[in-house]
């Protein structure tokens, strides 16, 4: 007779039981927080399943890096036993974020021009350069003219739709508006852009699915793809543009000294070295390696 | 004589135009989304679906999408049922802010929800943002994990049910209501046994309306809860990781367990709908009362 | 007894004002009128639906013109006998049984004696929908005699109903009020029905003529 009221009851259960569902199969949940408030010592939860510490290591991290960061956490995970987390974003959007919450460890842009904001900000604690990424040109399929293309000139001249990174959100833009030479370079290229992403993957996107025919992102960015849907054609003249790739400790990290060995890992462990190139880094000089304390720490201190 | 006749020839004309260029419009605009639907089928093969569903994370990712839209939808209700009731039925000055503030979260931009959201909880009420109090009375962390999905759903979710559930209860005979209370129910069992019946299909889409939203929802889960793997990632979050990378097909083949979802809980309602539209088992209504004493 | 004292109710542009009338107990009296001079509006103030103005309701000694309408305790069939299309047949008539905390088995048996009192035992299980006007108006009496109340208020309870039905139907509401004492206020537009009432009051210009 009054099966509505029945249903709207029954959905208390059910909504308590989804929830649980939740809690249960979410590794880092908000319990966990609790427990690490309440009581120091770690691990009891129940929702940590098999996993061998309480809270995981959180990276924020640019979804530029992701297939190199999945691959690194996994490693990192099975040499150390502390698990890895990945929070995934556009850099810019990842750094707008640490403005309210600086619940991450780790903080691993696309480029590290963002480190330095955050630096500046007073949210880096120590930060390192772990590799050198360049800029190449992606093409739709082998023709003519992505041979051309690789004389940027002949970007600007031919009627090719050109997808391009803003040089405001992205930084793959950023770095192409800073560092290409001659500096008219860019600005004629980015006025004969047929369209400003916001992130470099995007452009890869646009040329995968033929929206454009010819775009620039960063070289790691194309190791992650599926290299069948388009061409990658490299360029001496995009070569100078070229990207660090940089992590630094954020203040509030819970587990600095765990934060600090990720970055040992990444910096020198020969596994981690292997995937770098395997994605498309190119490695760093040794001098360059070393670990820099932040800008703010050095006065401060 | 000619005139009229000419003119009776010009309103036909007429017509037929009008009825072809409605006929256009309608048939072109359900034939554009039918390509659209088939240009992600042709692009996205079944086996890159299966590719898709086999990597952990975006399982991961797809229970919980179901989850929490399953506990938004439960939760957007609840909130419907009363606010739409009051939205239908009151006479207070207060139901005209009440229609405009729940209709906001569906016409603002998804990305101010979120960041609406995003400053909210760190806003500092008391000398302490929310979120901290949250963390230190409650022990539960908002920003960033699995309460802020459900946050950013309901914000939505709950605006669509409390529109359906209003209209619902429009169509409710208001003398079936005053029946029960002159027969001794009292206000609660009125709305129980009398009100709440009438609506039931009213809930059921406000449900499943709030559902499909929710699984969709996307700006607002990004800035507000991040995109955490395992953690805080759902299908739409997983769609835009796949296409920032470039790799369409994945996106595609993501997209499509969207549709599919959405698909499957469309035809699951239409069957529900057609048991309950038609109470009782009986052949037609009767034409006379020859019945008799 | 159904005493109404100075009644005025004001219903947007419509108003009724300075109505009087006194049924004394254990009579069926007929309220008449032509349509719009507010028989209606009468009624569902004596039920409690109705926002009154001022004046006075007293049912059987008891001022009820504050009371909310499930403490009145009246029986009523409303205009077009509207029945709850939610619930079936047999659940429309238990309604005031199951508001009054009812047993399911005496629930039961009161529902059939009540339906089959005005010749509806077979429809127990059908849909409201699937009624026709006359069946509705059997519904309906039957639910408003059905938790026996000592007033009741019938809205054109035989609309609808063919000349010999009309007769059967409205000898069974006189029965009712034999054995139960029970004052009817019956209000109808047609004139062969003021033959029910020993009293007969008629609504004119938003007052009342004996």
């Amino acid at each position: 007779m009054n099966q509505p009221m029945h249903w709207l009851l029954a959905s208390i259960p059910l909504c308590a039981m989804l929830i649980a569902g939740i809690v249960w199969t979410s590794p880092g949940d908000v319990t966990g927080r609790k427990i690490q408030v309440q009581d120091p010592s770690p691990n009891s939860e129940a929702s940590d399943g098999g996993r061998p510490k309480s809270t995981p290591l959180l990276i924020a991290c640019a979804v530029s890096n992701r297939p190199l960061m999945e691959q690194l956490s996994v490693a990192f995970e099975k040499q150390s036993g502390w698990s890895v987390n990945l929070r995934l974003g556009p850099s810019h959007s990842l750094l707008s974020d640490l403005e309210f919450e600086r619940d991450a460890d780790l903080f691993l842009p696309a480029d590290d021009w963002y480190v330095d904001q955050a630096d500046q900000r007073g949210w880096i604690q120590t930060r390192a350069a772990i590799a050198h990424m360049k800029p190449v040109l992606v093409t739709r399929k082998a023709n003519i003219e992505a041979a051309k293309a690789a004389v940027l000139e002949n970007l600007i001249r031919g009627n090719l739709g050109l997808s391009l990174p803003s040089s405001d959100t992205a930084a793959t833009g950023r770095l192409l508006s800073q560092r290409l030479r001659p500096r008219s370079l860019w600005t004629s290229l980015s006025s004969h852009a047929s369209i400003k992403r916001t992130s470099a993957g995007e452009v890869l996107s646009d040329v995968v699915s033929g929206a454009a025919d010819v775009g620039i992102v960063l070289q790691p960015l194309v190791h992650a793809a599926n290299t069948k849907d388009f061409q990658v054609v490299e360029s001496k003249q995009l070569e100078t543009a070229g990207g660090i790739l940089s992590v630094g400790i954020l203040t509030k990290s819970r587990h600095p000294e765990i934060g600090d060995a990720f970055l040992q890992f990444m910096q020198s462990d020969p596994a981690a070295k292997q995937a770098l190139l395997q994605h498309g880094y190119l490695l760093l000089a040794p001098e360059t390696l070393a670990e820099i304390p932040s800008r703010t720490t050095a006065e401060s201190f | 004589m000619t005139l009229k006749r000419s003119s009776t020839s010009f309103g036909q004309l007429t017509e037929a135009t009008v009825r072809g260029l409605g006929f256009v419009l309608a048939f072109g605009f359900l034939t554009f989304i039918a390509l659209l639907l088939i240009a992600d089928v042709a692009y996205a093969s079944p086996s890159a679906i299966a590719d898709v569903l086999r990597r952990p994370e975006i399982r991961a990712s797809l229970r919980l999408t179901l989850l929490t839209a399953g506990v938004s939808s439960i939760i957007s209700v609840w909130i419907a049922v009363p606010l739409g009731l009051f939205l239908a039925r009151s006479r207070s000055r207060l139901r005209p802010v009440a229609a405009w503030l729940v209709d906001v979260p569906i016409t603002l931009p998804p990305l101010v929800v979120g960041i609406s959201l995003l400053i909210l909880f760190n806003t500092n009420v008391l000398g302490m943002p929310i979120e901290q109090m949250l963390r230190r009375w409650l022990g539960v962390s908002v920003t960033h994990r699995w309460p802020a999905i459900i946050l950013a759903q309901v914000c939505i979710g709950a605006s669509l049910a409390t529109r359906t559930m209003q209209i619902a209860y429009a169509r409710v005979d208001r003398r079936t209501e005053q029946v029960a209370r002159v027969f001794g129910c009292s206000r609660l069992q009125t709305f129980a046994w009398v009100t709440l019946p009438q609506v039931r299909l009213g809930l059921l889409s406000s449900a499943s309306l709030a559902f499909c939203r929710c699984i969709g929802e996307f700006g607002p889960i990004l800035v507000f809860a991040g995109a955490t793997r395992m953690q805080t990632e759902v299908l739409s979050t997983s769609v835009f990781l796949e296409w920032s990378v470039g790799d369409l097909r994945a996106a595609v083949a993501i997209s499509m367990i969207l549709v599919l979802l959405s698909l499957l809980l469309l035809a699951g309602l239409q069957i529900l709908e057609r048991q309950m539209g038609v109470p009782g088992q009986h052949d037609g209504p009767g034409q006379h009362d020859g019945t008799g004493v | 007894m159904i005493e109404i004292r100075e009644l005025e109710i004001h219903a947007g542009d419509f108003f009724i004002k300075d109505i009087s009338l006194t049924v004394s107990t254990g009579s069926h009296a007929v309220l008449r009128g032509d349509s719009g001079a507010g028989k209606t509006t009468l009624l569902e103030a004596i039920c409690g639906v109705r926002a009154v103005s001022s004046g006075q309701i007293v049912l059987d000694d008891r001022d009820v013109t504050r009371e909310a309408p499930e403490k009145r305790g009246v029986g009523w069939v409303p205009q077009d006998a509207v029945l709850v299309p939610s619930l079936s047949v047999h659940e429309n008539v238990a309604l005031p049984l199951r508001a009054r905390g009812w047993s399911r088995r005496q629930m039961d048996q009161r529902t059939r004696e009540c339906l089959a009192c005005f010749g509806a035992e077979m429809l127990a299980d059908r849909s409201i929908t699937q009624l026709s006007g006359g069946q509705r108006r059997r519904v309906a009496l039957a639910r408003c005699i059905a938790a026996r109340p000592k007033i009741l208020l019938l809205d054109e309870p035989l609309t609808g109903l063919d000349p010999e039905s009309r007769a059967r139907v409205g000898e069974r509401i006189e029965d009712y009020r034999e054995t139960t004492q029970a004052t009817i206020l019956h209000v109808t537009h047609d004139p062969t029905d003021a033959s029910f009432g020993k009293q007969s009051f008629v609504l004119q210009n938003g007052k009342i003529a004996t």
